[in-house]
């Protein structure tokens, strides 16, 4: 976006672009600790993931009171409006991803308790999970360059998501279908993480849509057509 | 990535150096019809709007943004011949109401005036009483012929104004020692008095108090049951509170016309989108 006559305008938007990308940054790596922790069996890794999404939460607050502050002072208008309100949307979306990495924190806590060990369901995990990370930080950079090309290509990635996804819960289907029920526990644990990455790949498309609402004026309604 | 996968369809704004007018210049149910309208001051030698052509609708709130000399104010001078009264102003297009060109040689400003009336930036009562500032332009244009006559519609414009129960005790005072907000409702109620269909108002709550303001945009509200209002101002909230339409003019041209959710949201002009954002000198 070219610059305003007001700096401080500009320089208000910047701040917001740091939250932002501050937010990312720490969803992401809060995401990677959480696979980590499953990887490793790292319960002390897993609950300080828990502890740490407050810090996320606090960014999220911060970058909310300074949009509505410049909602009020500047009364934004066209595309800054659109900014604005994709802004405290995106920041509302990574507390949200924020909140599915202390969620997958706390099932490899709850895994730990099942006392099962799966190979597979854990590769599969850390399958979709590796996308996921790619996903947070390509969806952010596309959000700060305003880069609508490179969210719509984003937003499409989630079916990748929801593919493997689908994958992962037909093979825990087929675990507890065929196994005894002393894997139940396991598996659901691992229903849930993967409930909370296929999560965190709707909320990609919906920070996705905000940089096309932003450059467009449109919301983008996507049609699924990776098939091939 | 999938070949597959649509690309965006990246909205692209009309380029800045693009002058000829982005969105739909007419209406349905023009009250009064602009074509190539071009205004020229100093016996011609600067022209201050470039072949402008526009509707303003029936019963509708048309607003006129645009930074300072382009040329809205003397486009809304034009709707009235108000721009007569300049010396070295010439007017040459076509602006018609009811199927006549008000430019005609044979229309008269005077009943022109009243059909089109005009609020302007500093309320300007008359050094008359605030009765005799309502009665003055009716008992002139011989709608009224009695006492009684001129006391209803008197009362009939400072309701309409919703002026009456400020001064309806204190009618014999001058105008001019009500406040700001109060002084530019009595001009309202001053115009209403002589019936007109087209309202003109120059940048009407410039010089008003938020407070006096909010009462004048409700006030538009109001009238435009009525009335048809085309208003300039330099307040974009104002223009997207009140209007239904605006307008954005740039260097003497029409840039972009619109609905005015679309302007401020949405607008398809750089110049416009420049402008609204702050991001014009």
């Amino acid at each position: 976006m070219e610059e305003h006559i007001v700096k401080s305008y500009d320089d208000e938007i910047t701040r917001l672009n740091a939250r932002i990308s501050a937010m990312g940054t720490t969803c992401e790596w809060q995401l990677s600790k959480a696979l980590k922790a499953l990887e490793t069996k790292d319960l002390q890794l897993a609950g300080q993931i828990v502890r740490e999404d407050e810090n996320l939460n606090a960014l999220y607050k911060a970058l909310e009171e300074e949009a509505v502050q410049l909602l009020a002072r500047r009364t934004p208008m066209a595309v800054d409006l659109r900014y604005l309100l994709a802004a405290m949307r995106t920041g509302s979306e990574l507390e949200r991803i924020g909140d599915y990495a202390a969620n997958i924190a706390r099932r490899v806590i709850e895994l730990d308790k099942a006392g099962t060990d799966l190979e597979d369901p854990v590769v599969l995990i850390q399958d979709i999970g590796k996308i996921c990370r790619k996903m947070i930080t390509d969806v952010v950079a596309s959000f700060l360059e305003l880069n609508v090309d490179s969210a719509l290509e984003i937003w499409h990635r989630d079916d990748v998501v929801d593919r493997k996804f689908a994958r992962l819960m037909t093979e825990l289907r087929g675990r507890m279908h065929q196994q005894d029920s002393s894997i139940v526990d396991a598996c659901t644990q691992f229903i849930f993480m993967g409930r909370c990455l296929e999560r965190i790949g709707d909320h990609i498309t919906n920070i996705a849509e905000s940089v096309y609402y932003i450059e467009t004026g449109e919301t983008y309604i996507g049609t699924l057509d990776t098939e091939s | 990535m999938d070949s597959s996968v649509k690309r965006a369809a990246k909205r692209q704004l009309v380029a800045r150096e693009e002058r000829s007018t982005v969105g739909e210049m007419t209406v349905e149910n023009p009250r009064m019809s602009c074509r190539n309208v071009d205004v020229y001051y100093n016996f011609g030698e600067k022209k201050a709007i470039n072949s402008i052509s526009l509707d303003i609708g029936c019963n509708e709130v048309i607003s006129m943004i645009g930074p300072s000399g382009c040329g809205k104010s003397t486009f809304l001078r034009c709707l009235n011949r108000m721009n007569d009264t300049i010396e070295g102003c010439r007017v040459k297009g076509e602006i018609t109401m009811d199927g006549k060109n008000i430019y005609d040689k044979d229309v008269d400003v005077v009943p022109l005036r009243a059909q089109v009336g005009m609020v302007f930036q500093k309320p300007n009562p008359f050094p008359k009483s605030i009765y005799d500032n309502i009665a003055y332009g009716p008992k002139i244009h011989g709608l009224v012929q009695h006492r009684d006559e001129t006391d209803e519609l008197v009362e009939k414009s400072l309701k309409r104004a919703g002026l009456w129960n400020e001064v309806k005790d204190r009618l014999d005072q001058p105008g001019t020692g009500l406040s700001g907000g109060q002084q530019q409702r009595l001009c309202i109620a001053r115009t209403i008095a002589v019936n007109p269909e087209i309202i003109l108002m120059d940048e009407p709550c410039s010089a008003l108090d938020p407070i006096a303001t909010a009462i004048i945009e409700d006030l538009i509200d109001e009238l435009k049951q009525e009335y048809t209002i085309a208003i300039v101002t330099h307040s974009m909230q104002q223009a997207s509170r009140v209007s239904q339409r605006t307008a954005y003019f740039h260097l003497g041209d029409l840039i972009e016309i619109g609905p005015t959710d679309q302007i401020f949201l949405n607008p398809l002009h750089q110049l416009t989108e420049d402008y609204i954002t702050g991001r014009f000198g």
